[in-house]
């Protein structure tokens, strides 16, 4: 029984991306975040040696969840165009890197708070923002999750935690370094930033 | 297998249906906002206009003119003055230390010698006796009937949840605590920042938020303990007691950051901001839900998956719990129905002390929400994000007997939907619920009616 629930559920998920129409949003934000708590839950990578596996398969979740040049390109906003084709992919995979040294701890630690998937609001015609709420003992936080429409698939280009959107906040800090400094040095401190982590 | 893709058609269809309510929730607001203030058709056009140009260049690795526009509207919002960069700086950086060599090591010593639950308590305790700060912003932002269960709470929780340990009014009839403070109070009214302040010990803040503060400080009965030692010491305490439940924050901040103190500064900006407009968000449901009681058109479909323990100090005795939620089968317990039957008498007393306001006498709030609504045009509409709330109609064993009953009251004009729920044991039970409703009293009302109308068991469903 809860097998063929499994497979039900892989199956609606494949259908639903596929069809261009709202709803699919939170199905998808849905469906990879329930593809991370499996993970997290999975009795077998329980304790210290489970945790690079369980990193490794957070990672490439991850990977389709997010689309992460278009994460980047927002998060420069205007100063993307002050990189060059080259310095532009450099930036994503640092930018990436950096974010999942960032959170992937984070979200292995979480221990029994539930997630509650609350509903999508349009922001535009091509995206959307999912609610979603973590349910701890002391607070319920809002975390949502802003999805773009890529190539019929939905894909995460920003998170709102409590009204702090991680591309506005990281934008902020980016744009200090360029406006006295180069791309180049942009780049560095990046690179030193995921070096170190 | 035949059933299985039978069963995927019916989603399908339902997800479609549900795209329709959105479309339809989302192109009202839009319209409400075209209609009511001028400000509201600038955003609206840039919003179409936008992702065609966007489509139009997304081919290109460049960035899209129109999108980096986008970003500039979006950063506008977020963006504060900071003449004060040194003294703040120094500030900053004077508060790191004073986090990670006494605040920290205090904190974590303390939640090691008291429980959670306690710590909670006093959490609780110390947030109850708060109130006058809720009460009066509340007020001061014509939030007449938050105002009102400010009050009911510190009431009932004073009395009921023992001096304030347990918050009782959320518990037993979902009144949410409003937090709002003076500085939200100021926001409210349009005026800005200022300019970014940090001050020692007290973190981040703004010359807005700090004037709020001060206003704060007169409205906390913990102000007025003589001698004023006692008073800071009671302030230190409670501050160490909050400490304890956001140990690691920082820290994640920290260490996602690139630049620590811009990423704070940040922070705090776009917290105030959303926590000013949130105030918007919630008066905006209220007067929506009181023009469709029936609750609203929402196309939520709330699931709850639980998030197991990754590495449980003790061994779970049942391991299958992992499955979710884990609610109780097919019996509706007693405390919920409890909860249904309570507000027949107890809201009306409470509505009649506190005279909520009618439908007619809601079109007065709008006044100051319509001033902000040009930092509004920028966000997302409905911004609330409180835990759904429904009422259960019936719960089935079977999908087909669910979805028969939830069409069946569907027809007799109810918002209804079936969830999933996995149970114990393996496999699942079938709940057939009634729309969102934004708080547990709306819902115990439609409860209350479904139960004296259809003579059928409806009950409060939540999480």
């Amino acid at each position: 029984m809860r097998k063929q629930g499994i497979a039900l559920t892989l199956i609606i998920l494949l259908i639903v991306p596929l069809s261009v129409h709202a709803g699919a949003p939170l199905d998808s934000v849905k469906g990879n975040i329930n593809k991370v708590l499996d993970v997290l839950r999975d009795p077998a990578l329980k304790g210290e040696s489970g945790k690079k596996t369980k990193r490794q398969k957070i990672r490439s979740i991850s990977d389709k969840m997010f689309d992460y040049s278009e994460l980047s390109r927002r998060t420069l906003g205007q100063d993307w165009k002050k990189l060059n084709p080259a310095q532009q992919n450099e930036f994503t995979d640092l930018y990436k890197s950096l974010l999942e040294d960032a959170y992937a701890d984070k979200i292995i630690n979480y221990t029994d708070e539930k997630v509650a998937f609350s509903k999508e609001n349009q922001l535009s015609e091509k995206t959307f923002e999912v609610q979603t709420t973590i349910l701890t003992k002391k607070a319920d936080i809002p975390i949502y999750y802003r999805v773009i429409q890529k190539d019929g698939e939905w894909k995460v280009y920003d998170v709102v935690i409590e009204g702090v959107s991680l591309i506005n906040n990281y934008r902020n800090q980016f744009r200090e370094i360029l406006m006295n400094k180069s791309p180049e040095v942009l780049l560095d401190t990046l690179k030193k930033k995921v070096g170190k982590a | 297998m035949k059933l299985i893709i039978m069963v995927c058609a019916i989603l399908t269809c339902l997800s479609l249906s549900f795209s329709q309510v959105v479309a339809a929730s989302t192109g009202d607001v839009l319209e409400k906002s075209l209609t009511q203030t001028e400000e509201g058709e600038k955003p609206l056009i840039t919003d179409q206009a936008k992702p065609d140009a966007a489509k139009a260049e997304e081919s290109k690795y460049v960035a899209p003119v129109n999108n980096a526009g986008e970003e500039e509207g979006e950063e506008e919002t977020v963006k504060i003055a900071d003449p004060l960069r040194p003294w703040n700086n120094a500030m900053y950086h004077f508060n790191d230390k004073f986090y990670f060599w006494i605040l920290k090591p205090v904190a974590q010593g303390y939640s090691k010698a008291v429980p959670e639950d306690m710590r909670l308590s006093v959490s609780n305790f110390f947030s109850n006796l708060a109130m006058p700060i809720r009460f009066v912003s509340n007020l001061l932002q014509l939030k007449i009937k938050n105002a009102g269960n400010e009050l009911l709470r510190f009431v009932y929780n004073t009395t009921a949840g023992v001096g304030g340990l347990a918050d009782a009014a959320k518990l037993d009839f979902g009144i949410k605590q409003h937090d709002e403070d003076i500085g939200q109070a100021l926001g409210s009214y349009g005026i800005g920042h200022g300019f970014y302040l940090v001050w020692p010990f007290l973190g981040p803040s703004s010359l807005r938020d700090t004037i709020g503060r001060i206003g704060d400080g007169f409205l906390n009965p913990v102000s007025y303990v003589t001698p004023w030692e006692s008073a800071a010491g009671i302030k230190v305490y409670d501050r160490v007691n909050e400490t304890t439940f956001h140990i690691g924050d920082y820290e994640d901040l920290k260490k996602s950051a690139i630049d620590p103190y811009v990423s704070l500064r940040d922070a705090y900006v776009q917290y105030r901001k959303k926590k000013v407009e949130e105030t918007d968000a919630s008066a905006e449901v209220e007067s929506q839900s009181s023009i469709q009681p029936v609750g609203q058109p929402e196309p939520a479909q709330p699931l709850m998956t639980k998030l197991e323990p990754d590495q449980q100090p003790l061994n779970n005795p049942e391991p299958v719990k992992q499955s979710g939620t884990a609610p109780e089968p097919l019996q509706q317990s007693t405390e919920q129905t409890e909860s249904v039957k309570q507000p027949g008498t107890f809201f009306k007393h409470a509505e009649t002390f506190f005279k909520l306001p009618e439908p007619g006498q809601k079109q007065v709030v709008p006044k100051p929400l319509e001033k902000k609504e040009l930092l509004k045009s920028t966000i997302p509409n409905n911004y609330h994000a409180t835990k759904p709330v429904h009422v259960q109609i019936g719960v089935f064993k079977e999908r087909s007997n669910a979805e028969d009953f939830k069409e069946k009251y569907k027809k007799k004009g109810y918002d209804t939907f079936t969830l999933e729920c996995p149970t114990k044991q393996p496999g699942a039970i079938y709940r057939v619920l009634i729309g969102i409703f934004s708080n547990k009293k709306e819902a115990a009302r439609q409860a209350y009616e479904i139960r004296s109308k259809e003579k059928i068991d409806a009950i409060i469903y939540h999480e």
